[in-house]
């Protein structure tokens, strides 16, 4: 009974990883084959070669180099600025009293709760106008911003369980206020840390709309950005297409099956949390 | 306990908060708050992104007149609705059943099972879209081909193209691209369910079917409601997907709100008429996720 109970959650299981991985591997069994020797033989046919001339063309025609910088520069940048200014926020919100709090209080809340949707149009011409638009600047300046709120309120929930005992001791030290945010919370609350690099790194790596709204040039264009300009050019071309994402997509999987743990930790923390 | 041990305002610490807050609550500021004002300003004119400031027309409430009974709106709006019922309960259902199996049966290679589940939610969206355009079309895609090998010819169809099942094709895309996220947390909060229940029902006969709807859902409602509420906001926000795979069509069968809002701003430059579908689609987030955690309360 036991046994078969085991073998039937093998079976749904086993179903429901092929279900998840099939578009994946079907993409992958495409980028090696030929439009011709598609329609010819069929997508369910065994191809008699490889094509892996592909995966060059697509590298030579996508300026995908120039891509994955702009995401890399993107990307560091945005989680660089969140970091920073979060942390601040938070440990001066945990910390301190001051005037003014309630009014940060109450603009971290609405940040929590808008939708990106109710900015960006007028943010788009507010960009235009201070002479931004052109350059990478309006998508990290935007993620930092959007991203503070949420990025406070996963921090303060740690910061506040730090016994008040070790950061008091710190200051009758004389340790000036930077030194015990440093040395003494910033290690404590690493794990929220690295969960929040996480969250904020693959939100602003794979994020679409505002970098489609934002960057209008093709040399500041990201990678989900390019690929999209470059399926425009190749639309019925789909093993062009095929191994153009797969170029772009193993680089993540990588990433992902090395910090997949702190990956799925960081991302369940920030649900659980926020 | 906390409130006690602070500081008083002005007791040592001078302006040190006001420097650890104020460069990130500035950004914050001009890129997050003074837009909100200014949609809402703009949606009362007839600005097209354009003419001089100073020569904006104000127009009172005519934008929002156009939105309400133009078809665009209601159609976009039928399918957002479509998208939240599909998105609050068939991924939930999938991702509670798989992290239920996950974690209380005796299968080996439990990570590599979360690992697998979880893998499209580390994909961007255009990398997804390009995957299901290759599933869906109509010559060479893998649905089609695999439906004419088992004899179910009739079936074939092109199926982004066909107005009967874009939209559910766009759902079933969906469905698969949301339900490993739930998994993953629905897994660490069925690990967190005490264990000792479990081994209670076991040993007052119970069997797991039995379990689960005693035992491991109502641990879990808290999280249960998380869920479901990110969901629901998602589903009234959902963007990429439909701009990358159909554009709304075919005619307005696959038209949601925030690709309304975005040919209207972006494409057509009718920017008051843009920020006025804004603030009705922010009104609807904000109502629709009011309204659920009432109910939560309430239950």
């Amino acid at each position: 009974m036991k046994k078969a109970k085991t073998a039937g959650a093998y079976v749904f299981l086993i179903i429901s990883c092929f279900f998840t991985i099939f578009p994946m591997l079907f993409m992958l069994t495409l980028s090696l084959r030929t439009k011709v020797d598609i329609i010819k033989e069929g997508v369910l046919s065994i191809p008699e070669k490889l094509h892996f001339e592909n995966y060059i063309k697509a590298w030579e025609t996508g300026h995908f180099s120039t891509y994955f910088s702009n995401s890399i520069i993107i990307s560091v940048i945005s989680v660089v600025g969140v970091l920073i200014f979060a942390t601040l926020i938070a440990y001066a919100m945990t910390y301190y009293n001051f005037r003014g709090k309630g009014l940060v209080n109450a603009l971290i809340l609405i940040g929590l709760i808008i939708p990106f949707e109710i900015v960006i149009i007028p943010l788009f011409y507010n960009m235009k106008a201070v002479g931004l638009l052109g350059t990478r600047a309006p998508v990290y300046l935007t993620h930092i911003a959007l991203n503070i709120p949420f990025s406070v309120f996963l921090l303060k929930g740690f910061i506040k369980d730090i016994p008040t005992a070790l950061v008091e001791s710190a200051r009758i030290d004389g340790a000036p206020e930077l030194t015990v945010l440093r040395k003494i919370v910033v290690p404590i609350i690493k794990p929220a840390l690295v969960s929040v690099i996480i969250l904020i790194f693959m939100w602003t790596w794979n994020d679409f709309m505002l970098s489609n709204i934002m960057l209008g040039e093709d040399n500041i264009r990201t990678l989900p950005l390019g690929l999209s300009f470059f399926k425009g050019k190749f639309t019925r071309d789909i093993p062009l297409t095929s191994a153009a994402s797969t170029i772009i997509m193993t680089p993540v999987l990588l990433v992902y099956l090395a910090f997949q743990k702190y990956m799925i930790k960081g991302l369940s923390m920030g649900a659980v949390k926020g | 306990m906390l409130k006690t041990k602070l500081r008083k305002k002005g007791t040592g610490f001078g302006v040190i908060p006001y420097v650890f807050v104020f460069p990130g609550m500035l950004l914050f500021f001009l890129i997050a708050v003074v837009p909100i004002f200014q949609t809402i300003v703009l949606s009362f004119t007839d600005w097209n992104g354009v003419t001089a400031l100073d020569k904006i027309n104000f127009i009172g409430i005519d934008n929002y007149k156009t939105i309400i009974s133009g078809q665009e709106f209601m159609a976009a709006l039928k399918n957002n609705i479509i998208w939240a019922v599909v998105s609050v309960t068939i991924p939930i259902a999938i991702g509670l059943i798989q992290a239920s199996v996950i974690v209380n049966s005796n299968v080996k290679f439990k990570n590599l099972f979360q690992l697998l589940l979880f893998l499209p939610q580390i994909l961007s969206s255009m990398i997804m879209s390009i995957m299901w355009l290759a599933i869906y079309d109509p010559a060479s895609g893998v649905l089609n081909a695999v439906l004419e090998v088992i004899g179910l010819d009739s079936l074939v169809r092109p199926w982004l193209g066909d107005k009967d099942t874009a939209i559910y094709a766009l759902l079933v895309m969906s469905i698969w691209m949301a339900y490993g996220f739930n998994t993953i947390i629905y897994c660490t909060a069925i690990r967190a369910v005490d264990q000792t229940m479990y081994e209670a029902a076991t040993l007052d006969g119970a069997n797991s079917l039995q379990a689960f709807f005693r035992i491991t859902i109502p641990s879990i409602s808290k999280t249960t409601t998380t869920l479901l509420l990110l969901s629901l906001i998602g589903a009234f926000k959902v963007f990429d997907v439909v701009y990358q795979m159909t554009k709304g069509g075919p005619g307005y069968y696959t038209y949601v709100i925030s690709y309304y809002l975005y040919q209207t701003a972006f494409t057509s430059n009718k920017i008051g008429l843009g920020c006025a579908i804004a603030v009705l689609l922010s009104i609807l987030v904000f109502v629709v996720s009011r309204v659920f955690l009432r109910l939560r309360k309430e239950d």
